[in-house]
């Protein structure tokens, strides 16, 4: 049913893999042992590249130092205990992959050598070397440095882009796509702000609230425009169309309960915030009873203008607007790090997160392809219902991680 | 008002039908796409969409229709004969909570008692009992309905009980009758001058809600200066024009011993209308919150002589 543009070697290393891990990244980042091969089945594996060893040995020997610490009587503070349970695991998964990298070795020696226990040999390499890959990709993922909000609940927001009322339709249909996700995770969420457009067909704009921790770590590659090719219904010479909708994903960086709004108020410095009422002209008060609760706050020193009117409370409304405003400036400040520290190193790496035009929804091919990894799924209802939207984000996910390697190996 | 343009209408009902309904109130199709959908998400099961846009059509307050109107954290209910809760006393009831818990009393967990005159819902009573810990309440409204509803409001927002009291504060005799020993005073009495009634005032308010809780001139104020002063350690009444601030600062300065012991401010609301006249005793539990009322409003008064307390302590 699917095809796959995807860079596995080949399908069957894939298959032993369950979900979550980065083959693609060890074809990419090992060198390749062949084996001789005398006949038809294929004795390789790959090996993790020298460079992430050494940082894997550096962590094994700061374990060590830690664990002299403990034994010793030193108290741990919960920063320290949490450093050492991720430098255990991180040592855990090292020493698994050593067992079964030395496994293989022997086996293939056995292979050369012996050629009375050969047929023996290969049939448990092949059997050895699904499991060596997945301990070497989790060792890699251990090994990489987590993205700063990957614990973090996420916010979505989605805007129509050119096409108007199919653009405005489109906008809806990922809108619903993120939702059916949400469902299917059993993830809490909640539309934040809804605008419908005038015909009642489509989104001007939305926000979805994810309330999952973790989840602005799965969605944040969704962000970026996103491209649909149809024959609209309001066509009437059945020609394709192509528009397209925004999406942008933001860290959600606290609760925005009623009680924590002063809180956030005071995490500003005076004057930093203007806060704007729509209020019409006259006495107000007593005089006036209106049901208009907009809130507009402006962050003088960035320009960001967060607008909200959703709710009948505009207390509310106030503290929604400060939720969104506080995970655009969170973004914002991310992105101009990451820049500062892309430029320190004079990289050429290529941005995963404002490369426009990143995904392509064609409905006449009935195909999905996401232009930044290069994966193609051939079942656009089942990636727009929500249902298999995490095969494509799984790619991306295993593409951002070879990506982040190349950097780490770079700045090692 | 400027009539809305009948293009408008035939717009609003192609959308929606009854949306046009909504226009003559909200003005704007977004607001009334927005009325519209708080109708169907929040209308009690007994009425229809189509008799509460009709009603909208008729200029009756959004809150009767459905029943509530939000308050800070809490959830007010409305019913006629009782003024609606406005956002201008939200603002400044929810900034007076902070400045509050922001200051001395409040890490020294004195408890505080808090009164408040022409309560209406109750609502700036219950929101400052919900928000100020430690603290209990006294409402005081002339009207029946209006204590009935606070009793309502009481246990649908699960704030502690306080005391209700029905009794026109103007015509009884308060010297004798408690509270006596109030930390914080606060009213939102009636204020709209009867002049200004028919022409200022909103179609919808002028129809539906209570006259009682609307007109009135400067007689809650002289009231305020007459009779509260004595036992309050801190006041906040809203207000409606510079007039009603005048009053009470003029009357405060122009009394040799009142003028020694209180400071008064002026806080206006974000729309740029002055909104709230407040003032402290300068003992020992008004002197402490004073400093932090700098950003609350401005002070047009200081207190002339030094805080006894202070010096002593």
């Amino acid at each position: 049913m699917w095809l796959s543009k995807f860079q596995f070697p080949s399908r069957s290393i894939a298959k032993g893999i369950s979900s979550g891990c980065k083959s693609p990244l060890l074809v990419r980042l090992t060198s390749t042992a062949l084996n001789s091969q005398s006949n038809e089945i294929t004795t390789q594996h790959s090996e993790l590249s020298p460079l992430l060893v050494k940082q894997a040995e550096k962590y094994e020997a700061e374990l060590k130092e830690l664990d002299k610490d403990l034994s010793s009587g030193i108290h741990f503070d919960v920063n320290k205990q949490k450093h050492h349970a991720k430098l255990s695991a991180l040592t855990d998964a090292f020493a698994e992959y050593k067992e079964k990298l030395s496994e293989l070795k022997g086996l293939k020696e056995m292979i050369a050598s012996d050629p009375s226990l050969r047929a023996e040999a290969e049939q448990e390499y092949v059997e050895l070397v699904p499991k060596y890959e997945t301990t070497s990709s989790r060792l890699i993922n251990k090994l990489l440095p987590p993205h700063p909000f990957a614990e973090k609940p996420s916010l979505l927001e989605l805007r129509p882009g050119v096409g108007g009322i199919e653009a405005m339709i489109f906008a809806q249909n990922l809108l619903d796509m993120y939702i059916g996700y949400a469902n299917n995770k059993k993830w809490k969420y909640r539309i934040i702000s809804k605008n419908e457009n005038d015909s009642g067909s489509g989104i001007i704009d939305a926000i979805l609230s994810i309330e999952e921790p973790g989840s602005y770590d799965r969605l944040r590659f969704e962000a970026g425009v996103h491209r649909v090719q149809r024959i609209p219904s309001t066509e009437t010479k059945g020609r394709t169309h192509t528009s397209t909708a925004a999406v942008i994903v933001l860290p959600q960086m606290g609760d925005e309960s009623a009680k924590s709004i002063d809180a956030y108020e005071r995490t500003f410095k005076p004057g930093e915030i203007r806060i704007d009422i729509m209020r019409a002209s006259g006495k107000g008060g007593q005089h006036v009873n209106t049901t208009d609760s907009a809130v507009r706050l402006t962050h003088i020193p960035s320009g960001i203008v967060v607008s909200m009117q959703d709710e009948r409370s505009q207390h509310k409304n106030k503290a929604k607007a400060f939720t969104i405003l506080r995970a655009r400036l969170a973004e914002k400040e991310r992105l101009e790090k990451e820049e500062k520290e892309r430029n320190a190193r004079k990289s050429q790496v290529s941005s995963t997160n404002r490369s426009d035009k990143i995904r392509t929804y064609n409905f006449p091919q009935n195909r999905i392809t996401d232009h930044r990894c290069g994966f193609t799924l051939l079942d656009l209802p089942g990636v727009l219902s929500g249902e298999r939207l995490d095969e494509v984000i799984e790619a991306m996910t295993n593409y951002d991680s070879t990506e982040r390697a190349k950097e780490l190996l770079a700045s090692n | 008002m400027p009539r809305i343009s009948p293009s408008l209408l035939r717009k609003a009902s192609r959308i929606r039908p009854r949306l046009h309904l909504l226009l003559p109130e909200c003005r704007s199709l977004q607001q009334a796409s927005l009325e519209y959908k708080w109708l169907t998400e929040e209308l009690p099961p007994d009425k229809s969409i189509l008799s509460a846009c009709l009603q909208r059509y008729n200029h009756t307050p959004l809150q009767y229709i459905l029943g509530s109107q939000p308050f800070g954290p809490l959830d007010i209910i409305c019913k006629p004969g009782v003024l609606i809760p406005r956002w201008e006393t939200e603002e400044w009831v929810m900034e007076l909570i902070t400045t509050i818990n922001n200051s001395a009393l409040f890490n020294h967990g004195t408890p505080l008692h808090i009164c408040d005159t022409c309560t209406g819902t109750g609502c700036i009573a219950l929101a400052l009992n919900h928000g100020i810990p430690n603290s209990t309440f006294t409402a005081i409204d002339i009207s029946k309905k209006a204590i009935d509803l606070v009793k309502l409001n009481i246990l649908k927002n699960k704030v502690g009980k306080g005391r209700l009291i029905q009794r026109n504060i103007l015509s009884s005799t308060p010297s004798n009758v408690p509270p006596l020993d109030i930390d914080i005073l606060t009213g939102n009495p009636p204020y709209i001058r009867k002049r200004d009634f028919n022409r200022d005032v909103k179609t919808s308010v002028r129809l539906f809600e209570p006259k009682l809780a609307l007109v009135g001139e400067l007689e809650f104020y002289q009231n305020l200066v007459d009779h509260w002063l004595s036992k309050t350690n801190s006041f906040f009444y809203e207000i409606g024009d510079t007039g009603q601030f005048e009053y009470v600062e003029n009357r405060i300065k122009s009394d040799s011993k009142l003028s020694q012991s209180w400071s008064i401010g002026l806080k206006y609301d974000s729309n740029g209308k002055p909104r709230v006249v407040y003032g402290f005793k300068n003992n020992f539990k008004g002197a402490r919150l004073l400093p932090f009322f700098k950003s609350f409003g401005t002070l047009k008064h200081l207190a002339t002589t030094p805080n006894k307390h202070n010096t002593g302590a």
